[in-house]
């Protein structure tokens, strides 16, 4: 009896791998490339013992390899539009103003400003004793160097509408301070220098043209920049002089302890969620960048391996077209929110992993005003519906990229939906031809094919304005920017604008916590849950965070033998 | 007394017992327990493509959020997926999709195939040369590859998987059946038939074509096995039947997120098209076997 139930099973694994084999490659190469893994790991361990000297610490010369999920696209910070590339150029350049853990602004390359009234004037001092890894000394020349590139519009790179808009001229007062003037008043312009594409680099790597700020990124930062070859890996040098480890340069206390552990840091591209899986598990990779939800539970039972969550900015909404029938009425709108359960779509979706939005920002970006969320009652968006004149329901549409989260959403919206009389049809294509859908159409939103979108967002400047304004703006409307809810409240225009035009905290802040209040009456989305940052170290690392807007946080990371 | 009985039935048996092609060769496939057993497996598939819906246990859409990637039960024999859907009532729902699409696809290639090969084959001359550089470029590229490109073409969705799947199943066809019309074309019969003034059309699907059969069912039954595995194959790949249908690709694909914590969410689709291709490759060996006058017992 025992005999035939191992055949059988043998013959079920068989009949598994054949298929699993014949149907698309993701299975196979997941297993295939996690043995490769724990043949590299032995090597590399046998290779250790073999060099360490008596009484020498092994870990000053290592090399930590983190797994991320795509390729960087470049670094040039101020042609960069992901966050991973991001990251990486904050690990090898400063900036002005940077964000602390909690994306908190602290002034890093700068000491200190102080602007006018009517937030057009900055004047910018600067930390002084500091140099670039190219031996360039940091002070007003370098500073207004960097100026200059982003106000470039020349150089034709993908964020130089982040400032060029607003720079006037900016003019050197004395060595270590700067003075720039604003074209209009901008109150978000100190978290905007915070943002990452506003990080410093060496005045000769500018000279050298983009072509050289893209593949040979100079900087002050904590890390140096080694090599890369793109699609294999990134390396970078831990920069033992760099200035964050200098008490009396950071005025105190240090910013990190140059103590890491560690000589380098190599990143690895790995699209396939399963293989990344697979290096954390083997010991081949000792940072996962993200984790799968879905392989949270494994992780967390794997002794060698660390799993870390933490929360983030990412929103994710579902979007209604506030021009079209029957979107255009409130009530519609509101019985979609009290009709879609958060809880159950955090459990089903999220696997657990995020927590129910509570405003159209995360709780961690500036000017945070959180609201009751609606609860979940299908009763109520039925009556709704009714007085709505929909007694019925209705029949509508949902377009997504799609990936295969926004597909789980799709299915999940369309269940709950169902229950409230909503039949949604899912139009899930592939992202190019989505956005020539959906982005690039230049009609009025009663012209246009969308009804429901599925978006996700996270302002990386870390401020209201950047979280409200691309989304729900007039001027945003696509094919400008992202408000695919067509959604036009003159209301909210003032609040956007007294936001934008002060620099006085507590006049942006009663501006944006107002327009958050009319944003959760009107609903003009549905707002679902906020993302939680999943990742994942060998034991052996310690403190390696993501920030709120998911790039990777190695200031203070150590490896421990 | 039996012995008498017994003598009379076996001279009844041989008398009526003529020897016709189908007889024959349903003797010779009789022979091949595996082929008889893939045709039994495959008469149960059809009958789950038709009764499938009644016989599930819970509704192909039917969702229960809190019995999330469970595993096999009693109550769920193949387990849930990740919305706590039934996967064996999916799996029952999905033969008809599966099976629909692969016959229907190798149907419309056979079809086509089979005119354009018997077109070429007795014209000859530049309608075959067309023809054959057609299907020979078609040859050229991987199956998968070309069906990849056709429905990156005309857009995802199961029709279009058919026409996909039915393109690159054509020249096939139109290869053998353009072999055995120029075999055939020289034959005594076929002149016989030409001589006596039969209309070309007459010649072509009255004497040529049914000489080709045999060699057509087989290729049939391989191919339908095939395109059940494109077809899957470009659901996996997200080019195919879009969620939330019961397409088996398009399970194992969903299922492949949850590999490391709920196997059996690939584990069952993925059996469910392994062994119906397999049943459909058997029985067309079995087939090839019981038709190939060739081969004698």
């Amino acid at each position: 009896m025992r005999r035939t139930g191992n055949k059988l099973y043998a013959l079920l694994l068989a009949a598994a791998m054949v298929t699993l084999t014949a149907c698309g490659g993701g299975g196979s190469t997941a297993s295939t490339t996690a043995a490769a893994g724990g043949e590299t790991a032995a090597a590399g361990e046998t290779q250790a013992q073999a060099e360490i000297p008596a009484g020498e610490s092994i870990s000053q010369e290592s090399d930590v390899v983190a797994a991320v999920t795509v390729d960087f696209t470049t670094m040039d910070p101020m042609d960069t539009s992901d966050t991973l590339s991001g990251g990486i150029q904050r690990m090898i350049m400063d900036s002005l103003f940077g964000f602390d853990d909690d994306m908190t602004i602290y002034p890093m390359l700068a000491t200190g400003y102080e602007a006018n009234e009517d937030a057009t004037e900055f004047t910018i001092t600067l930390r002084e004793g500091i140099s670039f890894t190219d031996g360039t000394p940091w002070d007003a020349d370098a500073a207004l160097a960097n100026f200059a590139k982003w106000d470039d519009e020349s150089l034709g790179l993908k964020r130089t509408t982040f400032l060029c808009n607003v720079l006037d001229s900016f003019e050197k007062v004395d060595d270590y301070t700067i003075k720039v003037n604003l074209t209009e008043p901008f109150g978000a312009f100190i978290s905007n220098l915070a943002h990452p594409a506003c990080v410093i680099m060496s005045p000769k790597t500018i000279e050298a043209g983009v072509d050289e700020c893209a593949r040979n990124p100079v900087g002050t930062g904590q890390y140096k920049f080694v090599e890369w070859i793109e699609g294999d890996h990134l390396t970078l040098e831990l920069n033992k002089d760099w200035w964050g480890y200098d008490a009396d340069i950071c005025g105190g206390t240090a910013l990190a302890d140059a103590d890491a552990g560690f000589k380098t840091i190599t990143f690895k591209p790995v699209p396939e969620s399963a293989t990344r899986v697979a290096m954390i598990q083997s010991g081949d990779a000792q940072i996962m960048w993200t984790t799968p939800t879905e392989s949270v539970s494994v992780l967390e039972a794997d002794p060698n391996v660390t799993s870390y969550q933490d929360e983030g900015i990412v929103v994710r909404f579902l979007m209604m077209n506030t021009q079209k029938a029957p979107f255009n009425d409130v009530r519609v709108r509101q019985a979609m929110d009290y009709a879609l359960n958060k809880e159950a779509y955090i459990q089903v979706v999220k696997n657990g992993l995020a927590t129910p939005a509570t405003s159209i920002i995360g709780p961690a970006v500036q000017y945070y005003k959180g609201n009751e969320p609606r609860p979940y009652d299908p009763e109520k968006a039925k009556e709704l519906l009714a007085e709505a004149g929909y007694p019925d329901g209705f029949t509508t549409t949902v377009m997504y990229a799609n990936t295969t989260a926004n597909q789980k959403q799709a299915e999940f919206y369309k269940q709950q939906l169902e229950q409230v009389g909503i039949n949604l049809e899912l139009k899930g294509m592939e992202s190019a031809i989505l956005n020539q859908r959906i982005q690039d159409v230049d009609v009025p939103g009663s012209e246009a094919e969308v009804d429901c979108y599925i978006i996700g967002w996270s302002p990386s400047t870390g401020d209201a304005d950047w979280g409200i304004r691309p989304l729900l703006a007039i001027e945003s409307e696509p094919p400008m920017s992202y408000n695919i809810c067509y959604y036009e409240n003159e209301e909210l225009e003032g609040y956007i604008r007294t936001g934008l035009e002060s620099a006085d905290d507590n006049v942006r802040r009663e501006a944006y916590e107002k327009a958050q209040d009319l944003i959760w009456e009107e609903t003009p989305m549905v707002f679902m849950c906020v993302d939680s940052n999943v990742w994942a170290t060998s034991a052996k690392v310690q403190n390696v965070k993501i920030y709120p807007d998911g790039a990777i946080n190695m200031k203070n990371a150590k490896m421990t033998k | 007394m039996i012995g008498k009985k017994k003598a009379a039935k076996a001279e009844l048996n041989e008398k009526t017992d003529i020897k016709t092609p189908v007889s024959e060769m349903i003797r010779k496939f009789k022979k091949q327990k595996n082929a008889v057993v893939a045709l039994w497996f495959i008469v149960f598939l059809v009958f789950l493509a038709f009764f499938g819906e009644l016989l599930a246990p819970f509704g192909i859409n039917e969702y229960d959020y809190n019995s999330i990637l469970q595993g096999p039960s009693a109550a769920h024999w193949f387990g849930t997926d990740e919305f706590g859907r039934d996967l064996f009532s999916r799996i029952i729902c999905g033969t008809k999709i599966s099976l629909a699409v692969g016959l229907s696809a190798v149907t419309v290639g056979a079809v086509c195939g089979t005119i354009l090969g018997l077109l070429g084959g007795y014209y000859r001359g530049i309608v075959d040369s067309i023809i054959m550089r057609i299907c020979d470029t078609l040859f050229a590229f991987p199956g998968i590859i070309l069906a990849i490109a056709i429905v990156a073409i005309l857009g995802s969705g199961l029709g279009n998987v058919v026409i996909a799947v039915a393109v690159f199943s054509t020249p096939t066809f139109a290869r053998l059946v353009r072999g055995r019309t120029l075999a055939l074309k020289n034959s005594v019969f076929v002149q016989a038939a030409k001589n006596l003034g039969a209309s070309d059309s007459r010649i072509l699907f009255r004497h040529i074509l049914p000489g080709a059969i045999p060699e057509i069912i087989v290729q049939f039954t391989m191919s339908v096995g095939s395109s059940i595995l494109t077809a899957s194959s470009l659901s996996f790949l997200g080019m195919g039947a879009q969620p939330p249908t019961p397409e088996w690709g398009l399970l194992l694909s969903n299922g492949r997120n949850y590999m490391l914590t709920s196997l059996h969410c690939t584990l069952f689709p993925g059996l469910a098209i392994f062994l119906t291709v397999l049943s459909f490759n058997i029985l067309g060996d079995g087939l090839r076997d019981a038709l190939d006058p060739k081969l004698t017992d």
